[in-house]
């Protein structure tokens, strides 16, 4: 007796015809036929296109500035292979990409443009916050509502759709000039960036954050309180505005409520 | 089954119900001219995949359409033709917008694009037999059963036919109405490029479809290629205007039917709005020559 399932039942199947619409190597699956009941690579090769192209297609709209910062054609090329590797795990499309990042850090064809991993995990954040709940951002007046004394044990509940990150590229600077089309050709690679993305309302914002801002949000968004959090910043700059982060924090929407006293 | 009331207008200023008119496929670049023009069209259908986040401009767009004008909902990734069991997650996605939007119709296809956790995103076909059968039949009813109401189930095109298939695909689609009580969504353009494909006669087969059955139907544009041997092969490519020969098989339908909730879709090469205004503008005026006949029917 032999533990083997017969032939058919490895190459057969939806198993058979997925791994040769993802790998050009497989051959055409068996079994299926055109009209004169022959095989047809090009008939069933219009499904591996299929599949292809649209995938494609679904990364360049994820990823725009990508796109443009490699040219088309590399697009298409490098976009087959995290595709190959990394299909969606799911129908929704503007879900797809996340890991991109991580992919192209580690892709040898891009280790000339290091920074190219930082714009796609910013262009993915990007998308995220732009899909992300509806909820009214925390106003000021909230803030104002507390006792004086307690307002350094306050603290905030991240919006929905709110993303911080630090790059040691200009990645917002990588991904807004990118995706407007404009010229990159003065932006200093050696700058490193703080970027917050929030969605207070419809449009999406890419906030380039001043000193000590990335210390403060992160840290109040780790769930610190306002006191905690501005020390952690003033421990990073010494000359540490809070009244003006606190109001910059309002003003972009990076929080939605005010927890505990 | 049917919790859904199809007069249901929930938080929106008209009701659900899908006139048998001609509608277009929802595209976001041109939300804002519909609406500020006003656009004299009978519904739009959206994929329900792009409808599947949390909030954002493309649900406050889809409240807006749909509080002005019917919606279809029409989902293109549930995989119902898939070995693997139906995404439940998904399903249950597809519920909620069900919920949410009331749209008068909800359709899926007749394929699938998931397997071993991998989307495929395409159209895949299935082979028509007894087993395959079983297995849609389970996913269909499952679909009705969590989504609490009746679904369309669509016609494929196909580039290739299955050896293994014992049934032709009207049989086979057949058998799944009569075990599940699903509706059909007839696409036109599909009969087209599978009979052109598969070397039938889409005539035949409109004329053997149980059009009864059907609560909506497409129309799309296709692209023409060839195989190896030459032969003809059409790609349903819903990237321009539906063909001429499309339009014939289309009016041979309603003129058996009467008029049917009838949607053009163009997914891209997207044109600027007023071009699929004037497609859907066609359909319309084929409808109409036939609605005597469909109001008579109605009242009958």
């Amino acid at each position: 007796m032999s533990p083997m399932p017969d032939r058919e039942q490895i190459s057969g199947g939806q198993s058979g015809f997925s791994n040769a619409l993802l790998d050009p190597e497989v051959p055409t699956p068996s079994g299926l036929v055109g009209p004169d009941g022959l095989a047809s690579d090009k008939r069933f090769s219009v499904y591996r296109n299929n599949v292809m192209a649209s995938l494609i297609d679904a990364m360049g709209a994820n990823f725009p500035a990508i796109k443009r910062l490699v040219g088309d054609d590399f697009f298409a090329s490098l976009t087959r292979e995290f595709i190959v590797q990394f299909p969606p795990k799911q129908p929704i499309l503007f879900m797809y990409g996340d890991g991109f990042g991580a992919f192209l850090e580690e892709f040898p064809p891009v280790a000339d443009f290091p920074y190219l991993a930082d714009v796609a995990r910013v262009e993915y954040a990007w998308l995220q916050s732009y899909h992300a709940a509806d909820v009214s951002p925390l106003e000021a007046s909230e803030l104002g509502k507390i006792a004086a004394e307690d307002v350094g044990h306050a603290k905030f509940v991240p919006h929905p759709s709110m993303w911080i990150f630090r790059s040691i590229w200009p990645a917002a600077t990588l991904m807004d000039r990118n995706r407007e089309g404009a010229d990159c050709s003065d932006i200093d690679l050696s700058t490193g960036e703080d970027i917050l993305i929030t969605r207070p309302v419809l449009d999406v914002q890419t906030l380039i954050l001043p000193q000590g801002g990335y210390e403060f949000i992160s840290a109040l968004a780790g769930g610190e309180t306002l006191e905690a959090a501005a020390g952690i910043a003033m421990g990073e700059v010494a000359d540490f505005d809070l009244s003006a982060q606190i109001s910059g924090m309002l003003v972009c929407g990076a929080f939605c409520q005010i927890i505990g006293q | 089954m049917n919790e859904f009331d199809s007069n249901d207008r929930g938080p929106f200023s008209i009701g659900s119900a899908i006139p048998a008119k001609s509608g277009a496929g929802l595209k976001a670049e041109h939300v804002e001219e519909i609406l500020s023009s006003r656009a004299d069209i009978g519904f739009f259908e959206v994929h329900a995949e792009n409808y599947m986040g949390a909030g954002g401009v493309p649900h406050r767009q889809l409240g807006e359409i749909r509080d002005k004008y019917p919606l279809s909902l029409h989902g293109v990734g549930l995989s119902i033709g898939g070995e693997d069991p139906l995404n439940m997650d998904h399903l249950k996605r597809l519920a909620e917008l069900n919920k949410r939007y009331q749209p008068g119709l909800f359709s899926e296809h007749l394929a699938w694009s998931s397997h071993d956790g991998a989307y495929l995103n395409d159209l895949l076909p299935v082979p028509y037999d007894e087993a395959t059968l079983d297995r849609v039949c389970d996913h269909v009813d499952l679909v009705q059963e969590v989504v609490g109401r009746q679904m369309l189930l669509e016609n494929p095109s196909t580039y290739v036919a299955f050896e293994q298939s014992t049934m032709s695909e009207i049989d086979f689609i057949k058998a799944i109405a009569a075990r599940t009580g699903c509706g059909l969504l007839l696409d036109v353009n599909n009969i087209y490029v599978s009979a052109t494909n598969h070397e039938f006669s889409p005539e035949d087969y409109l004329d053997a479809f149980p059009v009864n059955l059907v609560g909506e139907v497409h129309l799309a544009g296709h692209a023409p290629d060839e195989d190896e041997a030459g032969r003809p092969l059409l790609i349903d490519a819903h990237d321009r205007k539906v063909a001429d020969v499309v339009w014939t098989l289309y009016e041979r339908l309603i003129a058996k039917t009467g008029g049917l909730p009838t949607l053009i879709e163009w997914d891209d090469d997207i044109p600027a709005w007023p071009i699929l205004l004037e497609e859907a503008g066609i359909a319309e005026g084929i409808l109409s020559k036939f609605q005597e006949r469909t109001e008579h029917v109605a009242n009958a």
